[in-house]
């Protein structure tokens, strides 16, 4: 082997194990330790002399199926009824979620009240605000239900820490439904969602939390002090990504987020491959939508890596940036000829890292999911589908990535939409998508656009 | 002598900026609370629906746009106060028009923050 070619070969190396080794594999095994630690180290919470009332908020729309279960797991929830009052905000169903809600009214000893408000979830979550007035609130999605204790850990955990102003709770999908899916390939896909779920919120979310910077909880379950909701200018109307927007006030005003990892609530596994490519672009479009609204007129590129939230956005659990630049690199090094068993080596290896961080963390969400014996038992069933985690999850971040190119695109009408505009933005997004990658004209506007 | 009332709530959510010492604010959205205290004249009693088509109609003009777009905050700055003012003449007209009394009227931006004006 001459010089030159040595030299090729161990700068291949370095940038191509080194990079992913450095900034996304070391740090996530000290995040698993550290996670791990903590939960061992963790108390549990105390009781309450006195549990205080709470309100719990649902938007309603075309909820008609999933109400009912929803309601049901409140009912049967360890929380005393007397303590709850759930304001159900309708935000133009055409279905009869209304007939549901009476029907609940009388089988179930629970406050329920009905508001109608105008279309869209923040503008019902807003109504819902002004009438709330217990001295937490909580959120929640109504396609989806609570685990029994929930309500009354989340409760916990305000009480026994007064430094806490926002929490957000645990989502996970219904292993119940997974089990029963038909299809193969939909039941594979799903517990592969499942354990990003996992993953998502019990490392990725948990240990933002522990280092006191997480900047989006999840608008399908979070939760307020009533006097910290107060001070905010409640949800914001103006974008899909209202969650992440009330995170960034709370933020702005010094008041600390946190998640509340004992406490979980149900959600449907995804309907199949489309509505996770339509719900993860969402997703990524309204947070750098959010992101953008935060930082009108200030951004500059130098100043961007230093920016907390931005690195946040971009080193979140996905990974965004990191992955962008070796997936790059695959390309031009395929383009400038290298040995392709060298090129393939290194993936492999890259790939083995992987599902080693994989399985640290598979291994530190199982002690957080230790006191819930249904979902640890379900848990245990897919250990081996930490092998091709990473395949899904380098799925997931492509569609990430085409999210933030549709968001680039949309970058110069930020201003506001009402709802039916919002979903006609959306489908041109993403009827486009495959456009963008396949003409080279619309591939330059874009980069005239990049620099944000 | 009793004086007997209701209370009405309405929502109004709409984008809005305001311009304070020639500085023009940013836009941003509201889900305004406005809460009415109506006092009945004469008959015993107010069938709801009379009063909040009155009001829904009102406030349908705003639903969903931009303030300064739409008179008369094309013209005048549509803070909380004018705004609020504006509201209490017209609502009063409109009321008063069915034969009741508008007593009472707060529009708040927050549960936490409120104008109120007063008969």
């Amino acid at each position: 082997m001459n010089q030159a070619m040595f030299t090729s070969e161990v700068f291949f190396w370095l940038s191509w194990i080194l990079i992913p080794l450095l900034v996304e594999i070391i740090p996530s095994i000290g995040s698993a330790f550290l996670l791990m630690f903590k939960r061992f180290k963790q108390n549990k919470d105390p009781i309450p002399t006195l549990y205080p009332e709470i309100s719990i908020l649902i938007p309603v729309y075309n909820s008609a199926n999933t109400l009912e279960a929803c309601l049901n797991s409140i009912d049967k929830s360890t929380y005393d009824n007397e303590l709850i009052s759930v304001l159900l905000i309708d935000n133009g169903s055409k279905d009869n979620s209304y007939e549901v809600f009476q029907a609940c009214q009388l089988k179930y000893d629970l406050s329920i009240q009905w508001l109608s408000s105008n279309q869209g979830k923040s503008k019902a979550l807003n109504k819902g605000l002004f009438n709330a007035n217990g001295k937490y609130i909580i959120n929640v999605d109504s396609d989806g239900y609570f685990e029994a204790n929930s309500i009354t850990n989340m409760v916990n955990r305000f009480e026994s820490d007064l430094n806490l102003h926002c929490l957000t709770g645990v989502i996970l999908t219904d292993y119940k439904l997974i089990k029963k899916t038909k299809s193969f390939l939909l039941r594979q896909v799903r517990k592969l969602e499942y354990m990003e779920y996992c993953q998502a919120f019990l490392v990725g979310r948990n240990y933002n939390a522990a280092n006191n910077s997480m900047f989006t909880i999840s608008g399908a379950y979070s939760a307020f002090r009533k006097s910290t909701i107060m001070n905010t200018f409640l949800y914001n109307t103006n974008t899909i990504c209202e969650d992440a927007h009330i995170t960034y006030q709370i933020k702005a005003k010094k008041m600390n987020v946190g998640i509340c990892e004992n406490a979980i609530f149900y959600v449907e596994p995804i309907d199949d491959l489309n509505k996770l490519y339509v719900q993860r672009q969402r997703w990524q479009i309204g947070e750098l939508e959010v992101f953008h609204m935060f930082k009108q007129g200030k951004l500059k590129v130098k100043n961007l890596m230093k920016d907390k939230i931005f690195s946040v956005l971009l080193f979140d659990h996905t990974f965004t940036f990191p992955r962008l630049i070796w997936f790059f690199a695959l390309i031009a090094l395929s383009i400038r000829n290298y040995p392709i068993m060298t090129v393939a080596y290194a993936s492999f290896i890259i790939y083995a890292l992987y599902v080693l961080t994989g399985i640290l963390y598979y291994f530190s969400v199982r002690v957080y999911l230790n006191p819930f014996k249904a979902d640890l038992k379900f848990y245990n069933h897919i250990f081996l589908y930490t092998l091709i985690y990473p395949l899904y999850n380098f799925y997931v971040f492509i569609l990430r990535f085409m999210g933030i190119i549709n968001s680039i695109n949309r970058a110069s009408s930020w201003k506001t939409f009402n709802f039916s505009d919002e979903l006609e933005i959306m489908k041109n997004i993403i009827k486009n998508d495959f456009r963008i990658f396949k003409k080279s004209e619309d591939i330059s506007n874009v980069n005239e656009n990049v620099s944000i | 002598m009793l004086t007997k009332m209701y209370q009405y709530k309405f929502y109004l959510d709409a984008n809005h900026y305001v311009v304070f010492d020639d500085k023009v604010g940013e836009i941003h959205p509201h889900t305004w609370e406005i809460a009415l205290g109506i006092q009945l004249v004469g008959k015993d009693v107010i069938p709801f629906y009379i009063i909040e088509e009155e009001i829904k109609d009102e406030l349908a003009i705003y639903q969903n746009k931009l303030l300064n777009e739409i008179k008369p905050f094309d013209t005048l700055n549509p803070t909380l106060e004018n705004i609020g003012d504006y509201f209490t003449n017209s609502f009063t007209k409109r009321i008063a028009n069915q034969g009741w009394n508008l007593r009472t009227f707060m529009i708040s931006e927050t549960p936490s923050r409120s104008y109120i004006t007063l008969y």
